[in-house]
């Protein structure tokens, strides 16, 4: 029987459902799962932006972010309302970060273990001040046009840096060195906007 | 303590991948030993992630000419999976890419809302971008934010990650389309809808689109333009079938440039060296255009779809099979039962749409209580086929019951049901060349010819060992399901 209009669900919380369902009925799942999204859209880019800082390429912040998004649905019944949804999802997404770490750990991109746990400890705390995505379309405009877009391709999904680097005609170090500036330039003036709007 | 500037780059260096292992080294001491230094590796990584976001989300234009900076790109970066692309169908990618790639996208405009998915579906890439890295650490991955049904989206590629995964969409201009189990599928629309079908299998019903502007779709075999139909294609790497059910569609072979309409209730077959002869295909039947078999379910609606020409096993006509409650394909066998009796099936089927991994094709044996299909039923046995091996070709099914004393005497009646192992009733399944054989028994207790033997009475017209008789099967009460 189809109980809980599985359909309706986010793909990435869709195999969940059958786990689920038997403890789902009526018109409260409906509730519960507007809820749930709703919760799961306002806090995963803070979810994302804590585990880029752990987690040393995109994919594995994609993949951690998904299943933290997967273990916060299975747990989402045991979520008292009126608390931090955001802390408790941040909770899930270090820990399931450090279940993956412990899979990849011989990298040289891995922190050891106390630098790890600094830098968790540190960006997870409720008072780190947070980028968001305002302060940096705010910022992006500044750059002007060729300057943002060079940022953002190189930011975007998929792509390769060092062939960007490549086809770009200059050395690596140069194009690192223009990319890293750019970044510099955007903090600085987010930061003005972070300050500016805080006053 | 290290300066600002060195510890932005190697804090830079880490979240692009390119540390090295000393560098990694002198970063971590610095992090370890200094709170600041924490805090702006922090705010890096925050930024990094915001930007990625903007990234994501917004069609990227095309690189410009980066002028006033230090760095000047001449075009856009060609991504290496567009690379792998043009070794598999060159001609097709040139145009699609030109379209796709270069072409600037309107940042951020939605064309799609989605009218429904299910399974694991993979997003590679937004805005028309499609852009990823086959050497990068930077590999596809799932999307990652909400993505549900009435949510919009911008041109991309959509991927289902498993057979019983499938995405409905539906064009800004009323135009659906659906991909199903695993398939990959790109879509974009500036003005033209171009779409490229990679593998898989797509359904669309498309609106007259605008004059001079048909849907495109690019398979690796084939071109197909489409003014406004109903139709499916489904691609391989060498191969494409089309299947028009409403209206018209140019098919175009992409390695010599034949190209044929294919109209309405024809398929064609499009490989390297295929003759690309249309194939007429005969429209859907209903239960009451399909002999012997009836619909048993709880609407009993003898006019809904029970048989089909397309997702063939043999050329012929196969039996749809669905989850739905609206479907029970049954019939009276005509056999009265007797203990002992040995009832064996064998068929083929495949899995269709939103036939999750876990459900089966269930026979099932009944009597009623008046020996009539519309008495209250008895199920005695049901026959499971197994899971469906998912690769969209027919299996064997097969299986075999004993009737009881319970059952002789009354009449034989089988269903072809469904049984549900993923939780929802809509999974689409076709079987074919159904087949019953009955082997009949001597009750046990009656002499044998033996005892009359042992007794010394001749007996020269001894008993034939038992048979099986088929009942059910090719022409026999319609098994191949081609009757009319």
């Amino acid at each position: 029987m189809k109980i809980f209009c599985p359909d309706r669900l986010p793909a990435v919380v869709k195999g969940m459902v059958d786990q689920s369902a038997e403890k789902r009925s009526g018109s409260n799942d409906d509730d519960r799962y507007e809820a749930f999204v709703r919760l799961l859209v306002e806090h995963e880019p803070r979810v994302r932006s804590f585990l880029r800082g752990l987690l040393p390429t995109w994919y594995e912040v994609e993949e951690v972010t998904q299943e933290a998004s997967l273990v916060a649905w299975r747990k989402f019944d045991d979520f008292e309302e009126g608390t931090s949804f955001g802390g408790w999802l941040l909770t899930i997404a270090r820990f399931e970060a450090l279940k993956y770490r412990r899979r990849v750990a011989r990298s040289r991109l891995v922190f050891v273990d106390e630098v790890w746990d600094l830098l968790a400890e540190e960006a997870s705390g409720e008072e780190v001040q947070q980028i968001r995505r305002q302060h940096l379309e705010i910022c992006l405009e500044k750059l002007g046009a060729p300057k943002r877009d060079l940022l953002l391709h190189v930011h975007a999904h998929g792509v390769v840096m060092r062939k960007v680097a490549e086809e770009s005609g200059k050395s690596e170090q140069a194009f690192y060195k223009v990319i890293q500036r750019l970044r510099a330039v955007v903090l600085d003036c987010v930061l003005k906007e972070i300050a500016t709007e805080g006053a | 303590m290290m300066t600002n500037s060195d510890l932005e780059n190697l804090i830079a260096a880490w979240l692009d991948g390119r540390i090295s292992e000393a560098e990694s080294e002198s970063l971590q001491q610095e992090l370890r030993e200094s709170a600041e230094a924490r805090a702006t590796f922090n705010t890096f990584a925050q930024l990094d992630a915001v930007i990625r976001e903007v990234a994501d989300t917004e069609g990227v234009g095309a690189i410009l000419q980066a002028s006033g900076s230090s760095v000047s790109i001449p075009k856009r970066a060609t991504p290496p999976y567009a690379r792998a692309l043009l070794a598999i169908a060159a001609g097709i990618i040139i145009a699609l890419t030109a379209v796709l790639y270069f072409q600037p996208m309107k940042a951020g405009r939605n064309i799609v809302r989605i009218k429904g998915l299910n399974g694991t579906l993979t997003w590679i890439g937004d805005g028309g971008q499609m852009v990823q890295g086959s050497d990068s650490p930077q590999t596809p991955t799932r999307w990652s934010n909400v993505l549900g049904k009435g949510a919009e989206l911008p041109g991309g590629t959509i991927e289902g990650m498993a057979p019983d995964s499938w995405f409905e969409l539906e064009f800004h201009d009323g135009s659906i389309g659906m991909i199903s189990g695993d398939s990959i599928l790109t879509f974009s629309d500036q003005g033209q809808k171009e779409l490229r079908l990679k593998q898989g299998r797509f359904s669309a019903s498309v609106v007259p689109q605008p004059a001079g502007k048909p849907m495109l779709i690019h398979t690796p075999a084939a071109e197909l333009k489409v003014v406004g139909t109903r139709f499916d294609v489904e691609a391989g790497p060498a191969s494409t079938m089309l299947y028009v059910r409403e209206g018209k569609v140019q098919i175009r072979r992409v390695s010599d440039g034949k190209t044929v309409d294919v109209p309405a209730d024809h398929r064609v077959v499009v490989t390297a060296d295929s003759d690309m002869l249309l194939r007429f295909v005969g429209p859907d039947r209903t239960w009451a255009q399909t002999p012997v078999w009836e619909n048993l379910s709880t609407s009993g609606n003898q006019d809904s779809i029970a048989t089909q020409e397309t997702r063939d096993y043999d050329g012929t006509r196969n039996l749809i099979l669905s989850e739905e409650p609206a479907a029970l394909p049954a019939q009276d066998t005509g056999h009265t039962i007797r203990s002992g009796d040995l009832l064996e099936i064998r068929y083929v089927w495949r899995s269709d749409k939103w036939w999750t991994a876990q459900d089966q094709v269930a026979i099932k044996f009944f009597t009623t209580d008046n020996d009539l299909m519309s008495g209250t039923p008895t199920f005695f046995a049901t026959l499971l086929s197994g899971t469906p091996t998912g690769d969209g070709t027919y299996q064997a099914g097969s299986g075999r019951a004993t009737a009881t004393e319970t059952e002789s005497g009354k009449k034989l009646f089988v269903a072809i049901d469904t049984q549900d192992g993923g939780g929802e009733l809509d999974g689409v399944a076709h079987v074919d060349n159904f087949q019953l054989q009955v082997t009949r028994f001597r009750k046990p207790g009656l002499r044998r010819l033996d005892d009359f033997q042992l007794e010394g009475t001749p007996f020269s017209d001894p008993p034939p060992a038992p048979t099986p008789t088929i009942i059910i099967g090719g022409n026999v009460r319609n098994g191949d399901f081609n009757g009319k």
